[in-house]
């Protein structure tokens, strides 16, 4: 054990907090931003799916592609990934892209098993859940978790 | 959809420039130790996250001097940032620093050590890396203050 009384085994403290801190967010960091497919149909939870439905609905026409993110006023990598899905949407015909905050829709993190912001959740033309990103998407992550829905810009 | 700040965007680097300030007074507290000393300078943290919190990011005395002595040897900012992420991020150090020097002077001296071992990994993966850590725990409370 680190001995706090003395000045050696404070610095090696402070040098484990730094250690342990870069170490978790190399971690997360390798997860960030990833498109994860959503588990065979049956898997995803009703309470998800009626949710995730109910959004699209207050939406409009569905398109081929709906990026549902999940934001919250208080969160920087939001304004990203609201910054690559819009931009996206306007370049590739066929996906939409809802913003929603969580702050706004009492149990919506719940429902969708959020638990940190932005998470983007996308669905295909039936609204059927194919997927979700955690954490803000580089342009090129993003295009490729929607490509395969596309028709035409699938790879 | 999401409600947004009208508030005039602020230069990203400013909070990080103050959380790597930051980081260096919290390295001090834990090498100062669990006296007085330790208290005193976790109390002085603590009251910049207590500005911070108030009077928004931009009004810490880190800012100052990111304003003062960093800013202009640098170009402009290639992009603003809302400025209502890194104030909560204030409030979060404030609520650990604070709860420290209470639970110190309440007799706990260990609580020091805790609390800046906490605020420092915070601060630092902000200054290093630019990750909000304060900025997640906003969503976790959110759940957690429904649930309960």
């Amino acid at each position: 054990m680190i001995d706090l009384s003395t000045l050696p085994g404070r610095l090696l403290l402070v040098a484990a907090v730094l250690v342990v801190a870069s170490a978790v967010w190399l971690l997360r960091r390798r997860r960030d931003g990833r498109f994860a497919q959503a588990p065979p149909a049956l898997g995803v939870p009703d309470a998800t799916q009626r949710a995730l439905g109910s959004l699209l609905a207050s939406a409009g026409p569905t398109a081929a592609v709906t990026v549902v993110q999940v934001s919250a006023p208080a969160c920087a990598p939001c304004r990203q990934a609201a910054r690559v899905w819009s931009t996206l949407a306007r370049d590739v015909a066929g996906l939409a892209h809802i913003e929603v905050d969580a702050e706004q829709h009492p149990g919506l993190l719940e429902q969708l098993g959020v638990w940190r912001t932005p998470t983007s959740f996308v669905l295909d033309d039936a609204g059927r859940l194919v997927g979700r990103v955690a954490g803000a998407p580089t342009p090129r992550a993003a295009r490729d978790a929607v490509a395969p829905w596309i028709v035409g810009t699938a790879a | 959809m999401t409600a947004r700040s009208t508030t005039a965007g602020i230069d990203p680097r400013g909070p990080r420039v103050a959380a790597g300030i930051t980081s260096v007074l919290l390295v001090v507290v834990l090498l100062l130790g669990d006296g007085a000393a330790g208290t005193v300078a976790l109390a002085v943290v603590a009251a910049s996250f207590a500005l911070g919190a108030v009077r928004g990011v931009s009004a810490t005395w880190q800012a100052a001097v990111f304003r003062v002595v960093v800013r202009p040897r640098l170009g402009p900012p290639s992009e603003l940032e809302d400025p209502a992420p890194p104030r909560f991020a204030q409030l979060v150090g404030l609520v650990v620093t604070g709860a420290g020097v209470l639970v110190a002077l309440l007799g706990v001296p260990a609580a020091v050590t805790v609390a800046a071992a906490l605020a420092l990994a915070a601060a630092f993966l902000n200054a290093a890396f630019g990750f909000c850590l304060g900025c997640e725990l906003y969503v976790l409370g959110l759940r957690l203050r429904r649930t309960a």
